[in-house]
């Protein structure tokens, strides 16, 4: 097997245009036409090359949101979906004017990502990051989270 | 004492963070440190011009003697093309450094409680308190958290991303030289003053700083210099920035660490235009470095039972000497406002933030008003220093 790419992500959400207004708005995504026989609720979402998935939550049987992890979500030890952006400080201007709280960061990763966490509308945990040109010395410890 | 004893958490232990744990403290708070370096900060050769509230931790408890911190010139001089003296005044200022003072500061602070290698990189506030969680996985909760993370302040961009660093549109070159790279003779001339060049599109000085060596804990005098040149954003600032290894660094580029094609043109430049005895000065320093000058300004530096203090609030223009003393005077004045309300964060904070907000827009106004006749030629010599906190001259300390 080659995997090539992981294209996209599939996220069952509660409340379809609150979504849209996350990823659409808030994040700039494109949202792109869905295939004509998805009679479901739904709407998809392109960024570079990556697309997100989403499913009407009313539509299926499967829950929305990830499980709240607690402290681990400050620094990124739980599930998550990362997405590279160009400039992260703009991405924290454009939150901050939608009033959406940054969870984590902006933090070093230690490989000259800079990141930040935070949640979408249904509470899954979305990191954001760029690359800088700060060494790996000026990254923090990233060490295990305990309750 | 106060009716509670808050529970208080510093990020970051450079000098006002110190400044602000040690106040607090004293105040009745229940103070942590936590620094995000994982080793004792040591300052480049950074010399500091004393006010009197940067030291007076010191000089209220009789803690360190600030004869043996500081040195003290007797001449503010302004040096012609020529390297004549052309006005020489009376210097009323004591001169310091980082390295000294922090050490002082330090050693006051309770050792335990001084957390390095913890970065904090998440705070939460509900009615009763904040919840901060460190990178390392340590998590805490306090009543207060006061953010003194500096210049490119982690909080600041969390509490107040539109308040962003702006280039001031030049640089400092900067050094420092001891006697024996300088010689007797051009050492004892400028260790005896404060040196200003003026230059139609920049400055330059120079002026003595202590260096305490750390097996005896003799001080001695060392020059400390910085050239100011006008560099606008573009390519010549990107490459001039970036650094042995190819890296674009944002704010400074460390001693040992520029380029030799860049410390070549600087001695070039300093031999054309430069007084002889501030080219000798540029040249006999091994390692010269880089310090970008930024502005930044905030709207609000109190939120709840979190606050920015010094540098993470407003960073200012080198030219008044007051960044220290701005972030020294934010955490004597807080932890006055936390003992007035007895022990009450939030009505303390409250009360505390409009004459900070004041004295970080005054400074930054001055400052930059400063920094452009610095920059432009239009700063007459022979004009008194702009040195001083709230105003000019309150930096006086014979």
């Amino acid at each position: 097997m080659n995997i090539k790419t992981l294209q996209h992500c599939g996220l069952v959400v509660r409340d379809l245009e609150r979504s849209r207004w996350f990823y659409g708005t808030v994040l700039g995504m494109q949202e792109v036409p869905r295939p004509a026989n998805f009679t479901f609720g739904g709407a998809w979402f392109q960024g570079g090359d990556s697309q997100l998935h989403l499913i009407l939550a009313s539509d299926t049987t499967a829950p929305a949101g990830f499980v709240d992890a607690g402290p681990a979500k400050h620094t990124g030890l739980a599930t998550h979906l990362a997405f590279e952006v160009q400039d992260l400080a703009a991405v924290q201007t454009t939150l901050a004017r939608h009033d959406i709280a940054i969870l984590g960061g902006p933090m070093l990763r230690g490989d000259g990502a800079e990141q930040i966490y935070l949640h979408d509308p249904d509470g899954y945990l979305l990191e954001f990051y760029h690359w800088t040109d700060r060494r790996a010395q000026d990254a923090p410890e990233r060490g295990a989270i305990h309750a | 004492m106060m009716g509670s004893r808050p529970r208080t958490v510093v990020m970051g232990g450079s000098l006002g963070g110190l400044t602000a744990a040690l106040t607090l403290r004293d105040a009745g708070c229940e103070v942590e440190v936590y620094e995000r370096s994982r080793t004792p900060l040591v300052g480049q050769g950074a010399g500091i011009v004393l006010h009197p509230v940067t030291v007076r931790y010191f000089t209220e408890n009789a803690i360190l003697d600030i004869s043996r911190a500081s040195v003290t010139a007797r001449w503010v001089r302004y040096m012609g093309r020529a390297g004549d003296i052309i006005d020489e005044k009376r210097c009323p200022y004591r001169f310091s450094s980082f390295n000294a003072l922090y050490q002082g500061l330090l050693d006051c602070f309770d050792a335990d409680r001084y957390h390095l290698g913890e970065a904090i990189v998440s705070f939460e506030q509900d009615d009763d308190g904040v919840n901060i969680q460190c990178a390392s996985g340590r998590n805490e909760r306090a009543d207060l958290l006061v953010c003194a993370d500096g210049i490119r302040s982690t909080a600041r961009r969390r509490l107040q991303p539109d308040a962003a660093l702006e280039y001031a549109g030049y640089i400092a070159w900067r050094g420092t030289v001891d006697e024996a790279e300088l010689g007797s003779n051009l050492f004892s001339f400028l260790r005896d003053a404060i040196t200003y060049h003026i230059m139609p599109d920049g400055h330059f000085l120079t002026y003595p700083i202590p260096v305490v060596d750390g097996a005896s804990g003799l001080v001695h005098p060392c020059i400390n210099w910085l050239w100011y040149r006008n560099i606008p954003k573009g390519p010549e600032l990107d490459d001039l920035v970036t650094d042995r290894d190819g890296v674009a660094r944002e704010a400074s580029v460390s001693p040992g660490m520029v380029q030799e094609r860049h410390r070549a043109q600087l001695l070039a430049d300093a031999a054309a235009l430069l007084p002889p005895p501030l080219a000798e000065v540029t040249r006999d320093t091994a390692r010269p470095f880089i310090q970008l000058i930024f502005d930044c300004a905030v709207s609000r530096m109190a939120f709840g039972r979190v606050c920015l203090i010094g540098d993470a609030a407003f960073v200012a223009r080198p030219h008044a000497a007051a960044g220290s003393a701005k972030a020294a005077e934010d955490a004597w004045k807080l932890s006055e406002a936390i003992k007035e309300a007895n022990g009450d964060v939030v009505t303390a904070l409250r009360s505390w933030e409009a004459g900070q907000l004041l004295l970080g827009q005054q400074v930054l106004a001055r400052t930059r008003e400063a920094g452009r006749r610095f920059q432009d030629g239009t700063w007459p010599v022979g004009a008194a220093l702009s040195f001083g906190l709230y105003t000019v001259g309150d930096s006086t300390m014979s």
